[in-house]
């Protein structure tokens, strides 16, 4: 126990006279989340950028400036940036991929509608872009449903005031027959508009207590990066053994009453500690640099011990494989990007498909960023205290494993 | 104190060591001689319980390694070719790690650590890191570090590799007072000079095999009076032997294509064996005489010559 | 031939690494599919988007829900009990029709799994509100008194969409994008940026570190011939990243890109020239091996990020996706797009390559000013 201590405080005054490399690590995750915060804003993650729509309105009538102005109209104007503009300049720009999509509104649309006959209107989508287009047609494509509606539902009355226009005057009993007409479809439409009889509500399930909106871009982003890097900070800590293997240390420790046993566990120590020191940092960094609520502390505090203790195991667990620093190198980095990517770290996990999803909760990286949003989306210290336990025992399991392989190969690889 | 009984290892088909026995006596210097190969760091990996013989008995003092490994290491120092330190940490902070991990007691752990920086004048350079040290200050706190529990037995290999001869003589300085003090050392080395100046006995080793034991004094009886002669120059194999085969003083130790070497009873015989290469039109390029010394006694052993 | 001599050598350096073989291939191939499979196509290809339907009413009304639901876009299932459901359901409550018809407000719930993809939720949540709009439409003219009179003239009522939407693709091509077609070259930039960064900067670093480098100066070869070799080599081991992932994607993937293969090309070239010269400015600038990788995963990120490699740069507000331009990835991704998704020909891209060929130069001047044969 008293070597361990002693191996231990070595190991961090090292790294505390060397930290470039730990610091390196810290950095990361802070410049990506700075970048991610910067590109997405500081609202919910959902929240899009507008959809630049360029509009050519060839008909210039009542009717197409209604459909345009209804584009501008209430929440619709947030969401879409219109841009009247004439049809051959529109072209030229979407070509040169200066908006989501380009609407032509053709000559007659009005009088079309008017007349009660089919006619269409044409967008023209950005082939560079995936998702603005489709958003722009959807919304586009609803309008045009509910013009149609409209026209649809009015029919008559829209027939009857037809009539009444070719007339050289207006007989006042044809009008207000024709109030009364309006009025009644009015009142027999109103029972059902005003407040609309049918609402959609969505409802993402498992996720009932609080929706995954409410948390900032930061906050998704953080915990996913620090998940990664904390991977790669214990890494490099362990790299230490393999320093220590070629710089002749260990063979010395070896020769000293220490037992490698003794050693191996103090390099899963300093690295527990270490990756606790840095975790906390982020956190407090999460907190000072982008107000991200991370939650219960003692809730956070637990996580942060129970995290860095599976992620000391599960790297001692991979080392007690490698015998150089290249074999480290290929495993380490290869097992630590694969996990990151599939666990949530690179991508959020809700982009992915079920089948994906399987090997995300393989990944401890999931488990980690999912108790982390669990925290801050204020669940209970209980709810998340089935993950804790697994992380723990995963971590002392893994630790031991480690340990005893790491044994058998480090025998082996310095008597070689 | 060091008790080494029939030891051999063996890599793959490879005899690192091969059926070695030897004593050291308390306070006595033990030099291992011998070419990179010849079975010396395995020899010392055995010794150091880093390494399992394959047969053969290590005692140390009343002590068995294969049982009393624990105990052993208390008593036993090691200084290997490697620099085996923390070059981010001070000095200091190294010999106070290393003296801390043998379970010496702080107060006369830093009394070891003060004197020994002073002793080896970098007493003033204690608190800067390693890594900024120089070849022959790093060799200085290498050998310091196996020193610092004041083991009874220390093991030192090839501890003076490529060091300026100020810091060489500071090392031999240091080890002198250990075995003074009752320090058995054991010094493997392919430095002549360095076993002639320090130890008081000498194992010349090659292959894996102990070729040859004792005083300096006592080696050299092996070459007895013969001077040992190495001739270069344009001939074959027979060419040479037929010569020298020919004088009855002369003995071959070695031969290839264009290099001969053989002893000689006395040295002004040389000049007739000379005379005969010339008469066969022979061209001699270099002609070299060995006095009775360790290098010739390794010469005489093992027909090669021992360099650094 | 010294030059090539140099550049072999350093491409034997590198292909050694049992690793690189992972970076060269391996390592994007399994980003692109994951990405494509976390940004699915929204057109083309996709599979449709599953939409179960627990009716609880069972009426006339939610019957023409359902039936105005079903497109070739969605596979509607109608489900009979609450342990069916799966992925994403939309619920009909119990009297759907009656209060509809009487005035009461009535709530439809589209329940998802957290794990369901939002995309097609999205999709999924408007076919809905179209649906709805459809049958409200005629409900709102019939008017009706009762359900019964509803079914019996709902049909009179049928609902003539006289307005529609008609959609093309811009640019010359008229071809849809699928998921890949955008995944596979942004991933392709990132990585070259990622494996001439990596192995680019350690090699030389390494080099420098055992006195390879100061040897190979101590020859007759020029300065110029040196970096030049060190340079060409790293450019090769671009291109053969980026011909290996194309001929993959167009394999596995079936990818367009576009009427011109060589422009494609000539982009790819002039990229991996800037990337090499910023690997060897890297290596020049930089000590130690684990600083440089830090520094190359920033770097690498931070580009690719604003580039435009990691999402699709749509997403991005407005002002962000030009500060993309400040980076060669920005350009090099902008390049593919006109190329790739426009149709445009060689001219079009001349800009992006006078620039690429700006920072290829600047990276290489800088190389030179800080270039050390020794480690300290």
């Amino acid at each position: 126990m008293r070597n361990l201590f002693y191996l231990v405080r070595k190991d961090f005054k090292r790294k505390w006279k060397n930290p470039v490399v730990i610091l390196g690590f810290l950095f990361i995750p802070i410049v990506f989340t700075v970048i991610f915060g910067m590109v997405f804003g500081s609202g919910g993650e959902g929240t899009l950028p507008q959809v630049k729509i360029f509009a050519a309105d060839n008909d210039q009538s009542l009717i197409s400036g209604l459909l345009l102005g209804a584009l501008t109209q209430g929440e619709l104007n947030e969401l879409i940036e219109l841009e009247a503009i004439e049809e051959d300049e529109g072209r030229k720009l979407l070509d040169r991929g200066k908006a989501s999509a380009l609407l032509i509104i053709p000559e007659n649309f009005g009088q079309n509608i008017w007349d009660g006959q089919s006619t269409e209107i044409l967008l023209i989508k950005n082939p560079a872009e995936q998702f603005l287009p489709q958003i722009a047609e959807e919304i586009l494509d609803t309008m045009t449903l509910v013009l149609s509606s409209l026209r649809h539902l009015f029919a008559d009355e829209l027939d009857t005031v037809r009539e009444l226009a070719d007339l050289e005057e207006f007989p006042d009993e044809a009008i207000s027959a024709l109030s009364l007409q309006f009025k009644d479809r009015i009142d027999g439409a109103s029972k059902y508009l005003f407040p609309p009889v049918i609402s959609l509500k969505q409802i993402t399930l498992s996720e009932e207590k609080k929706d995954v909106e409410d948390l900032s871009v930061q906050a998704h982003i953080l915990p996913a990066m620090a998940v990664m890097f904390l991977l790669f900070i214990c890494n490099a800590v362990f790299e230490d053994i393999l320093s220590e293997k070629e710089s002749g240390t260990l063979m010395r420790l070896r020769i000293s009453p220490v037992n490698l046993t003794e050693y191996i566990w103090s390099k899963i120590v300093i690295s527990t500690l270490i990756g606790i020191l840095c975790t906390s940092l982020l956190i407090i960094l999460g907190r000072v640099l982008f107000s991200i609520h991370w939650g219960d502390p003692a809730a956070v505090a637990l996580l942060v011990l129970c995290l860095n203790i599976l992620i000391a195991g599960f790297i001692a667990f991979l080392f007690s494989f490698v015998r150089t620093e290249r074999q480290a190198g290929a495993l380490l980095t290869t097992v630590i990007l694969l996990m990151s990517m599939l666990g949530g770290s690179m991508i959020p996990v809700e982009n992915y498909p079920p089948v994906i999803l399987i090997f995300s909760k393989l990944t401890l990286n999931y488990w980690g960023i999912t108790a982390f949003k669990k925290i801050m989306r204020g669940e209970s210290l209980a709810t998340i205290l089935p993950i804790l336990s697994v992380m723990v025992v995963a971590g002392v399991m893994l630790s031991i494993m480690g340990s005893y392989f790491l044994n058998k190969n480090l025998k082996k690889g310095i008597s070689q | 104190m060091l008790h080494i009984d029939h030891l051999s290892k063996t890599f793959d088909t490879i005899k690192a060591v091969d059926d070695i026995s030897f004593e050291v006596a308390e306070g006595e210097i033990f030099g291992f001689l011998g070419p990179n190969g010849a079975g010396k760091t395995t020899t010392i990996s055995m010794i150091a319980g880093l390494l399992k013989p394959d047969s053969g008995k290590i005692r140390i003092g009343s002590l068995d390694l294969d049982g009393d490994l624990k105990k052993i290491k208390r008593l036993m120092g090691v200084v290997p070719q490697e620099m085996a330190f923390y070059e981010e940490l001070t000095a200091k902070e190294n010999l106070l790690f290393w003296g801390k991990l043998q379970g010496v007691r702080k107060k006369k752990l830093e009394e070891r650590v003060q004197y020994y920086l002073e002793k080896t004048g970098l007493l003033g350079r204690e608190n800067e890191a390693l890594k900024k040290y120089s070849g022959g200050m790093k060799r200085r706190i290498n050998l310091i570090i196996g020193l610092i529990h004041e083991p009874k037995l220390l093991l030192l290999d090839e501890p003076t590799a490529g060091i300026d001869i100020q810091t060489k003589l500071n090392i031999y300085e240091i080890i002198k007072e250990a075995s003074s003090k009752g320090t058995t050392i054991l010094y493997t080395t392919h430095n002549l000079q360095e076993a002639e100046e320090l130890c008081h006995r000498i194992a010349i080793l090659d292959l894996g095999k102990i070729l040859a034991m004792g005083t300096l004094n006592e080696l050299v009886q092996i070459v007895g009076e013969k001077d040992i002669v190495i001739v270069s120059g344009k001939f074959s194999i027979d060419q040479a032997r037929t010569i020298i085969s020919s004088f009855q003083q002369a003995t071959v130790l070695s031969i290839e294509e264009g290099k001969i070497v053989f002893s000689l009873e006395a040295s002004k015989n040389i000049s007739t064996v000379l005379e005969e290469f010339f008469k066969k039109g022979i061209t001699i390029d270099d002609v070299s005489i060995k006095q009775p010394n360790l290098e010739s006694v390794f010469l005489k052993l093992t027909g090669k010559e021992l360099r650094e | 031939m010294t030059f090539w001599t140099i550049a072999v050598n350093d491409l034997k350096l590198t292909i050694k690494d049992k690793m690189f073989f992972f970076w060269l291939l391996i390592f994007p191939l399994l980003f692109a599919l994951i990405f494509g499979m976390a940004f699915p196509e929204s057109e083309g290809g996709i599979q449709k988007v599953t939409l179960n339907v627990l009716d609880h009413d069972k009426s006339f009304l939610s019957e023409q829900l359902v039936k105005e639901l079903e497109s070739e876009k969605y596979a509607v299932d109608v489900i009979e009990n609450e342990q069916e459901k799966r992925v994403r359901t939309l619920l009909i409550p119990k009297n759907f029709a009656k209060d509809i018809l009487s005035g009461t407000q009535v709530e439809l719930i589209l329940e998802k799994e957290a794990s369901s993809n939002l995309e097609a939720s999205q999709a999924a949540y408007s076919n809905i509100l179209k649906a709805i709009i459809k049958i409200m439409s005629r409900v709102i003219s019939i008017v009706p008194h009762n359900e019964e009179d509803l079914e019996a003239r709902y049909d009179q009522h049928d609902f003539e969409r006289l307005i529609s939407l008609r959609t093309e693709i811009g640019g010359r091509l008229q071809v849809i994008p699928s998921g890949f077609n955008h995944s596979i070259p942004a991933i392709t930039i990132m990585f070259i940026v990622f494996t001439i960064l990596m192995y680019g900067g350690i090699i030389l670093l390494e080099e420098r570190r055992h006195g390879q480098l100061e040897r190979t100066f101590l020859s007759p070869a020029t300065f110029a011939t040196i970096l030049g070799g060190k340079w060409t080599s790293r450019v090769i081991i671009g291109m053969i990243q980026t011909i290996l992932l194309f001929a993959v994607g167009k394999v596995l993937f079936k990818i367009y890109f576009g009427p011109s293969i060589i422009s494609i090309l000539v982009v790819a070239l002039f990229f991996c020239g800037t990337i090499s010269g910023m690997s060897i400015f890297f290596g020049s600038l930089i000590k130690k091996v684990e600083i440089l990788i830090i520094l190359n995963i920033l770097v690498a990120n931070t580009m690719s990020a604003l580039g435009g490699c990691w999402w699709p740069l749509e997403l991005v507000p407005r002002g962000m996706r030009n500060l993309g331009f400040i980076f060669p990835t920005g350009w090099a991704m902008d390049a593919f797009h006109k190329l790739i998704f426009f149709g445009y020909g060689f001219s079009a891209i001349l800009p992006h390559i006078g620039v690429l060929f700006l920072f290829t130069v600047v990276f290489l001047i800088l190389a030179i000013k800080f270039f050390k044969l020794r480690k300290n």
